[in-house]
């Protein structure tokens, strides 16, 4: 217990305590096919629209596929989507937003003007937009959703780049004679990954939803491939008869989008360095 | 002389839109010499262009016209090795102890910088020094680990002032170093100020809204209005005989 008593709850508490429910999804969807009770594919007529049982614990579809195996297997799309379109927005984000704060002037007018333009467009818009011109697939999801992401990292950079730009220890390193490429490394960036890691992490949760919202509009994952978000769709047309079909992807949904939106607030915390003991 | 300005001129430009052709007279005509080893003071409201003058000599605000010389090479026209070398001769301590450490690095590892920057230390002795460096400016070696945060604002300036040290510079310039601190500190940091003077021989500009900390500290003084130099001369014989209006009022607002 003594092991408890010395950790920094003001600093660790939201990430330890958001840990169990983003764990269950991580390895929900690493461990898929081992842990799903049946073939999330296979038909059983017999079984069609059964209520949650012991045999069924979330209940079937209208095919009589086993919504649980479903919600499982489709967390691997959540996951993989997310993972990729916040990478994809991240890096090409930062990159974006440190060009602009460090070169400044047209260099900076021109990146963030370009930045204004896409943020313009509402993000399903524009997913829309990308999905008609390069076909409806998983993959072209995770790049619209990715795009979509890119001005709000390079804003967020490029805000708390200039902002250290102008911090005195930065002149004291420029005083040194610290060489530019280092000031950008050594100075700025540190200083700039814990709001992008913040942001990545609401971000995440932001793409679960995207993917789901495209999915539901059929522009994300096809059937008979599982995802969040055409499952809900489905079960639209036998929500009276059977909610489960919607609900339960849908509880995923948001026991996912919820915790890593905590786990952003948890991140902050663990990073400020003015909570360190 | 170490430092020589003649005639610089800075203006602020006010926002391109608005009030075109307008600008704040930062730097108006400014000459002056500092020869080596010597104290110079720099006193005037705030908004005179003092801390203008500092930046200028740092080559942080470039000038508009004029020229200033350190060891007789215009700083305008360095770059490359004249550059760096430069960089590491004039060394700064700013005002705000608070944001003068990249919070996200221990104070030794901030310090060691300016050792791995010279070059003049192999990496092993490099902890050594800073230690020692540590020692010289009355701090406790073991601070050498704490985060910026964990120290007072006293500790933290004695620290800046040891990060200048380590790079050997023959100028330090000192914008306001003590007007954030305590008053029972800045005594304390002023006196350090002299005795590491004499110990490692550097010369210094010293801007200040405060002429009695002047006075303690400098052989010659500066007094700035609007960006011009309205006197000067030996810092006694200012303080006893003042010669400008400007001066008066200050004096008499210090006594």
């Amino acid at each position: 217990m003594t092991i408890l008593r010395r950790v920094n709850w003001r600093r660790y508490g939201l990430v330890v305590a958001t840990l169990p429910a983003v764990l269950l999804v991580f390895l929900a969807s690493a461990f898929a096919p081992v842990i799903s009770p049946y073939d999330p594919y296979a038909l059983d007529v017999l079984v069609m629209l059964e209520g949650p049982s012991a045999g069924h614990l979330l209940g079937t579809d209208e095919l009589g596929r086993d919504i649980l195996s479903r919600v499982i297997q489709a967390s691997r799309t959540s996951i993989v989507v997310g993972l990729v379109a916040v990478l994809i927005g991240a890096s090409g984000g930062t990159l974006i937003g440190m060009l602009a704060a460090w070169f400044g002037g047209a260099v900076d007018a021109v990146l963030m003007r370009f930045m204004d333009i896409v943020f313009c467009f509402p993000a399903i818009l524009l997913a829309v937009i990308l999905m008609a011109n390069l076909g409806t697939s998983v993959l072209n999801a995770m790049l619209a959703i990715g795009i979509i992401f890119i001005p709000g990292f390079a804003r967020l950079t490029r805000a708390v780049a200039q902002t250290v730009q102008r911090q005195p220890f930065l002149e004291a390193a420029i005083c040194l004679g610290v060489p530019g490429r280092r000031i950008v490394t050594r100075e700025i960036l540190p200083n700039v990954i814990g709001p992008v890691l913040v942001e990545a992490a609401v971000a995440f949760s932001y793409a679960v939803l995207l993917e789901s919202a495209l999915s539901f509009l059929g522009l994300g994952a096809q059937p008979p491939e599982p995802s969040w978000g055409n499952m809900i769709n489905t079960g639209r047309g036998f929500i009276d008869q059977a909610p489960w079909i919607s609900l339960a992807p849908g509880a995923a949904l948001f026991l996912t989008v919820f915790s890593f939106n905590l786990l952003g607030d948890g991140l902050r915390d663990v990073l400020d360095p003015k909570l360190r003991g | 002389m170490l430092v020589q300005s003649q005639n610089v001129r800075k203006t602020f430009r006010a926002g391109r839109l608005l009030r075109r052709g307008s600008g704040v007279v930062a730097l108006d005509d400014v000459s002056f010499s500092l020869a080596e080893g010597e104290s110079l003071g720099v006193v005037g409201e705030s908004g005179s262009g003092k801390s203008t003058l500092l930046r200028t000599i740092l080559r942080l605000t470039p000038y508009d016209t004029g020229s200033i010389t350190f060891d007789g090479k215009e700083i305008a026209a360095m770059d490359g090795d004249s550059l760096r070398r430069f960089r590491q001769r004039v060394q700064p301590v700013f005002q705000n102890p608070y944001s003068t450490f990249n919070p996200r690095f221990s104070v030794g590892a901030s310090i060691a910088l300016g050792f791995d920057l010279l070059g003049n230390v192999v990496k092993s002795a490099i902890p050594g020094e800073v230690a020692r460096l540590l020692d010289d400016v009355g701090l406790d070696p073991d601070l050498a680990r704490s985060l910026p945060h964990q120290l007072s604002g006293g500790q933290r300036q004695r620290a800046a002032i040891a990060r200048a040290l380590a790079v050997q510079p023959d100028l330090l310039l000192l914008d306001e170093p003590t007007s954030a601190l305590d008053v029972s500190v800045q005594a304390q940091v002023l006196n350090l100020f002299k005795d590491l003077q004499v110990r490692y021989g550097f010369s210094m500009i010293l801007v200040t809204h405060d002429l009695p900390v002047v006075t303690f500290m400098c052989d010659r003084l500066l007094v700035m209005k609007s960006g011009a130099i309205v006197e000067r001369g030996p810092t006694e014989a200012v303080v006893r005989a003042p010669e400008s209006e400007y001066t008066r009022e200050l004096v008499s607002s210090a006594l």
